[in-house]
Order: C-alpha cells, then structure tokens, then sequence
C-alpha cells in the first residue's frame, strides 16, 4: 500500500472547512464561481502533488492559499480577454453619489498587488502575516500595500463625491 | 483601521457574499492531483486487466471520434444571470441615455437588464434586454460606437439564425485598435465559443435573465494577437448551431488613409 503523504489529512480538513473561503477568493480573481471552483480544486490538487516541498516555515494555510492564488491567477490570465475584471460587475453608481458598491470596481482597478491584498484580507480574512506568507512579501509590505490601496480607494470616493 | 476599511469590508462582503459550499468535492481534488481516493484493494485476474485494458482503449477511441465530430459537446458555455440596468457596469452617462431611449420608446427601464457585458468605459460591450408594453422582448446593442434602438429580439436570432453578432473596430481609418463584438443566441445555444487571431479558442460565459428567451455575449480586445476571428455556436447536442467571422479589416487601406472622403 503506498504510504500517505503527510500532509493529505490537514489539506483535506482545510479544504472541508474553508472550501467557501477559497472559492469566493477565486471568484472574485477569476470572475465566476464556476471558474473560481475549478481554481481551487486545482489548488489544492497542486498542494497534494507537491506537499513534500512546504517546508513548515509558516502555516500551512498560508501555502495552500498561495498556490490556490497562483492557480485563480493562471486561470485570470488565459481568459483575460474575453471577460472584464469579474470584480467589477455589480457596480452601481445611483444617484451619482459615491456609492458603497463602487468600491468594488475601484478594488478591481487597483495594481495586482494592492487588489490581492485586499481580496485575502477581506474576502479570506487572513492577518498581515499570513497575507505576506501568501504573497510572499514582509509583513510591512502588506501594510503599506494596504495602506495605499486604502489611501487609493479614500481617494476615489472623495473625487465621486466631488 | 481606517475610516474606509469597514465601508470596504461592507461592500465586499455585500457583492460578493460567502458563496454556498455545495461544490466542495475533495475526491475531485484527489483526482486531480493524480491521487484515487481511498478505496479497498481489488484483486484482477490477468484476463481481467486485459478486458479492463481493452475496454478502456475502446473507449478513449469513441470518446476522439466524438471530440472530433462534435468538438462543442463538452464545456458548455458558464451560464451568468443578467445584470440590471442600475447594476450594470457603465458610466451614469450611459445609463441615463440607456434610460432616456427605453422610455422614449415605451420600455420600463426597470425590465431593462445587461446581458453578456464586458470592456469598461467607452468600450463598454454589452446586449441591453427590456420588455416592451406588449410584452415583448426588445434588445439593444451596446458597443464602443454607442447603442442601438431597442428593436424586438426575434428580427435578430430565430431557430432558423440561433445567433447573431455585431461587431466593431476601433481605431485610425487605416488601423484595427480595438475590436469587439456583441451577440446573442436563442435558448438552444448552450456554448459559444471565440478563435482568437492567434489560434485560441476560448469559451464564453452566456448571460440569461428570467423571461427572456435570448442569451447574451461579448468580447473585446485591443491586442492584435487576441482580435476575435470566428465565433462559433453549439447546440445542446454539440452541433454547429451558427458560425460568425468578425471583420477587423480597418475603414480604410494604409495608402487612402482619407478612403471615406
């Protein structure tokens, strides 16, 4: 009988208990459920294959993530062309106020980075830490690439408002 | 945490909310990864992994002989629900000349939804669908020119013509910037599918909305290497339902730049 890999029965318990996390995090850098679904079935299905390389130099969520990430941004960029940024549906602008559902369309309009930090923050939970584990950047990064997403988004508002 | 991170978290959480977990398949995953799922070890006597063997062989040879005469049977296209007009992602500039021409025309810019929208800005692509006082279903065509009149679907796509496309270039009279396209199907078209100028072909998302008996579509791009080239339409069964070739041949040749006086 082939010997289990070591990490199988955490990944499967991470999968089981965060399987929703993972797809609306997908979904939202991919641009449906559907697609997003295939993303972090894929995901995970590379965190199986290539569990012997996590080293335990951080959690092991914040791997999986990472290559949950990397699998949704794959599937982002063979479709890019046909599909606008799936964030940026939904936006409503009524009454030409800054709207709250405008944010999600200056999300979708944000440098990669600054847009994948705030989706692990907000749609993964995931604290600074873990969020510069996934991106593979210092925690002060992810807190200054917050600070100006936040700085972008502060910004945007008040120009709407204007 | 700033003053903006609650309104963002708010607003995140609001359009895209925790989605239902019915997906989740860990077996899936397993396969995936090459790894079969935990199962009991079978005993097969030789003769058995023979017939097991070419079984399998048969199999993958009707499975090719299927692919190959009805390349559209499999992945159908992802089927999204339709956007409302106050929803949908266009300036308010578009939106109020969307809803001054619904009402103008005698359509409740409330039925009025977006199907199969993509691009941004001025190069917004996209079907507007409304409802009629009679009832009917009338559609208009958003492009990076502007919008069509609202005109009832059926003189557009039929069963005999389950797909119509409009397209458009953009760009200098002697060059193809932007090219995008914009279409529907009627309801027996379940992919539709675009070659690219560069040999991919991809599959697009189909937009449907409750009642209206059309299903919308687009595309657009401003790099040469991925102009769409042909759209294709599949029925239920994986047959050719309608085929498009999208013209990006600029207004004009590079030496009458001024072809159009």
């Amino acid at each position: 009988m082939a010997q289990r890999e070591p990490f199988t029965g955490e990944l499967e318990d991470l999968y089981r208990g965060r399987y929703r996390h993972f797809l609306r995090l997908a979904a939202a850098i991919v641009g449906d459920e559907a697609s997003g679904h295939d993303a972090v079935q894929d995901g995970f299905a590379q965190a199986l294959r290539e569990q012997q390389s996590f080293r335990r130099d951080g959690p092991l969520e914040a791997w999986v993530w990472r290559t949950v990430v990397n699998a949704a941004l794959a599937a982002r960029r063979r479709r890019v062309a046909w599909s606008e940024a799936p964030e940026a549906a939904g936006i409503t602008n009524e009454n030409g106020h800054a709207d709250e559902s405008a944010v999600r369309s200056w999300v979708a309009a944000l440098p990669e980075r600054q847009r994948l930090a705030v989706y692990l923050r907000y749609y993964a939970d995931l604290d600074y830490r873990s969020i510069a584990q996934v991106l593979g950047v210092e925690v002060g990064t992810v807190s200054a690439t917050l600070s100006s997403a936040h700085q972008a988004l502060r910004r945007l508002m008040k120009e709407v408002e204007r | 945490m700033s003053s903006v991170e609650p309104l963002i978290a708010s607003e995140l959480e609001r359009t895209l909310p925790l989605p239902d977990g019915g997906r989740a398949d860990w077996s899936d995953v397993l396969r995936r990864a090459g790894l079969a799922a935990d199962r009991k070890p079978v005993r097969i006597s030789r003769r058995g992994i023979l017939a097991l063997v070419g079984a399998v062989a048969v199999g993958l040879a009707i499975a090719a002989v299927i692919a190959v005469v009805n390349p559209g049977r499999s992945n159908a296209s992802p089927v999204r629900q339709a956007t409302p007009l106050a929803q949908a992602n266009i300036t308010s500039a578009v939106r109020r000349s969307i809803t001054h021409l619904a009402l103008q025309t005698g359509i409740d810019p409330a039925t009025v939804v977006e199907l199969g929208g993509s691009g941004t800005g001025w190069q917004r692509h996209a079907v507007l669908a409304g409802t009629n006082a009679s009832g009917a279903t009338v559609l208009s065509f958003l492009d990076g020119f502007g919008m069509s009149g609202f005109v009832p679907g059926d003189r557009f796509a039929s069963a005999s013509t389950p797909m119509f496309v409009s397209d458009t270039v953009s760009g200098p009279s002697t060059e193809a910037r932007i090219v995008g396209m914009v279409g529907i199907t009627t309801s027996e078209v379940t992919r539709v599918t675009v070659q690219l100028a560069h040999g991919t072909t991809l599959t697009l998302p189909l937009d449907q909305a409750p009642g209206i008996p059309y299903k919308g579509f687009s595309y657009v791009s401003s790099d040469a290497s991925t102009f769409p080239v042909k759209v294709t339409a599949y029925n239920g069964s994986g047959e050719v339902a309608a085929q498009h070739k999208v013209d990006a041949t600029p207004l004009c040749k590079s030496s009458q730049p001024n072809c159009t006086g």
